[in-house]
């Protein structure tokens, strides 16, 4: 197990997996308010952050997460995923429900799911802009996805975050990314595990549209932080601890 | 954020191109020995960490741009081969050959130059006899053409071809903004693919 991590406090075990285009410090406001109930473990995603980068030709997300629990030995926990940690948590939801007590997925992406025209357009400009890493993160941040963290105070951290990932990124050497088939979308009846779905009012749209997919999913909450965009882990810690501990205590 | 793996492969892609196209551009401005690693970095705009993540060093970056070299030497050969005539293969190299040196006499310049190294210069002799090669098998390629086409000494005739072409292109590159081109394109293709229409 290479990946690196952090655990916090005592108590249940909250695992929480970051976005893209950040690493898991996007959880520094929110671990200071889990940690008085819950023992919190965050981790960088392999490639990013402290993490390695991959020295395979295929990579594992949802292998990784299983790895990393069977490490620190943790047989059932609760998993907040964000974005593609969203994408990864559903999946290892699907694979291993033994192991998952609760599932929060905040603004998830979601394999098999057709993002719009203007979503591959947007992320198409992005990569053509490489390897001008300043362009690269400039084009990213004007999405609509970023417009309130970017009008805020953690405007500069973000900036940060995201330099840092694109700069990891650039560093990344030819991998596969595996993920199970079929694509998650086309399993989510399937999915037995306690959900919860929260997602920030302005957030793209094509985001929005994929906690529809979830419809079919027995156990579903949905809850919409109002005037959050992508980034409500940083803009919205209060309001996304209160709807995770509420959620897990029922 | 969702990211994949094409997203990433064009990442990759992206930040390659746009090595080898500043090296391109050094290496013809200045010369690959006078080059370094460090200037292409920087005129990459990228650290030179991240290039040699990419890249093992400068001769990688010279071999790349001879395969691509070939590759694209290759693609209008086979383009030309795809058609049905031998007439009209003839008239589509002169046509492509004639038009690729005309977009980017630079860059034909820069591979004439690296096939005219003087044979003490290890590194860039090897590069300089790989092209050599490559245009002897393309070449071959041409004799058939030329064979099809039924003409007397088929081997005799597409070497003068060659040596014509090549004059063209030699010529367009030395003074590419005065060479009457469409008039020598026509002259050439008269000469080698009409008179053998009828």
């Amino acid at each position: 197990m290479d990946l690196h991590y952090e655990t916090r406090g005592k108590g249940p075990v909250i695992v929480l997996l970051h976005s893209g285009g950040v690493d898991m410090r996007e959880w520094s406001y929110l671990v200071p308010l889990l940690v008085k109930h819950f023992k919190v473990i965050t981790f960088d995603a392999r490639g990013v952050g402290n993490s390695p980068s991959p020295t395979t030709s295929q990579v594992d997300y949802v292998d990784d997460l299983l790895k990393l629990l069977d490490y620190l030995e943790e047989p059932q926990v609760s998993l907040v995923g964000h974005s593609i940690g969203g994408q990864i948590a559903t999946e290892f939801a699907l694979m291993y429900p033994e192991r998952v007590e609760n599932l929060i997925l905040i603004a998830p992406s979601l394999s098999g799911f057709e993002y719009s025209h203007e979503f591959k357009k947007y992320l198409d400009n992005i990569n053509q802009a490489a390897p001008d890493i300043n362009k690269m993160v400039d084009l990213s941040l004007k999405g609509s996805l970023y417009k309130v963290v970017m009008a805020g105070e953690h405007r500069d951290f973000m900036v940060e975050m995201h330099r840092k990932y694109f700069e990891r990124v650039l560093q990344w050497p030819a991998f596969e990314m595996i993920w199970p088939a079929p694509p998650a979308n086309k399993r989510l009846t399937n999915l037995t595990v306690k959900t919860l779905l929260l997602i920030g009012g302005v957030d793209f749209k094509d985001n929005h549209r994929v906690l529809n997919c979830f419809d079919v999913a027995s156990d579903v909450c949905n809850y919409e932080i109002i005037n959050a965009d992508h980034m409500v882990t940083l803009t919205h810690p209060s309001e996304l601890y209160e709807q995770i501990t509420n959620f897990i205590k029922e | 954020m969702p990211r994949n793996q094409e997203e990433n492969e064009r990442i990759r892609n992206k930040t390659k191109e746009k090595i080898i196209q500043t090296a391109m551009e050094l290496f013809i401005r200045q010369g690959y020995h006078a080059t370094s690693i460090s200037a292409v970095a920087n005129e990459a705009g990228i650290s030179k960490g991240l290039l040699y993540n990419y890249y093992k060093g400068k001769e990688e970056l010279i071999a790349t741009m001879v395969n691509m070299r070939i590759q694209n030497v290759a693609e209008v050969i086979e383009g030309a081969r795809t058609l049905k005539n031998p007439d009209k293969q003839l008239k589509y190299i002169i046509e492509h050959a004639i038009h690729n040196v005309y977009k980017e006499p630079q860059v034909f310049r820069f591979y004439l130059h690296l096939q005219t190294q003087p044979i003490e210069d290890e590194v860039l002799i090897k590069y300089s006899q790989i092209l050599i090669e490559e245009n002897a098998r393309q070449f071959e390629i041409q004799c058939q053409i030329f064979e099809e086409l039924g003409v007397d000494e088929p081997k005799k005739r597409s070497l003068y071809f060659s040596s014509t072409l090549q004059g063209v292109m030699l010529m367009i590159s030395t003074y590419p903004n005065q060479f009457p081109i469409e008039e020598i394109k026509e002259q050439v293709v008269s000469e080698f693919c009409d008179t053998h229409l009828k």
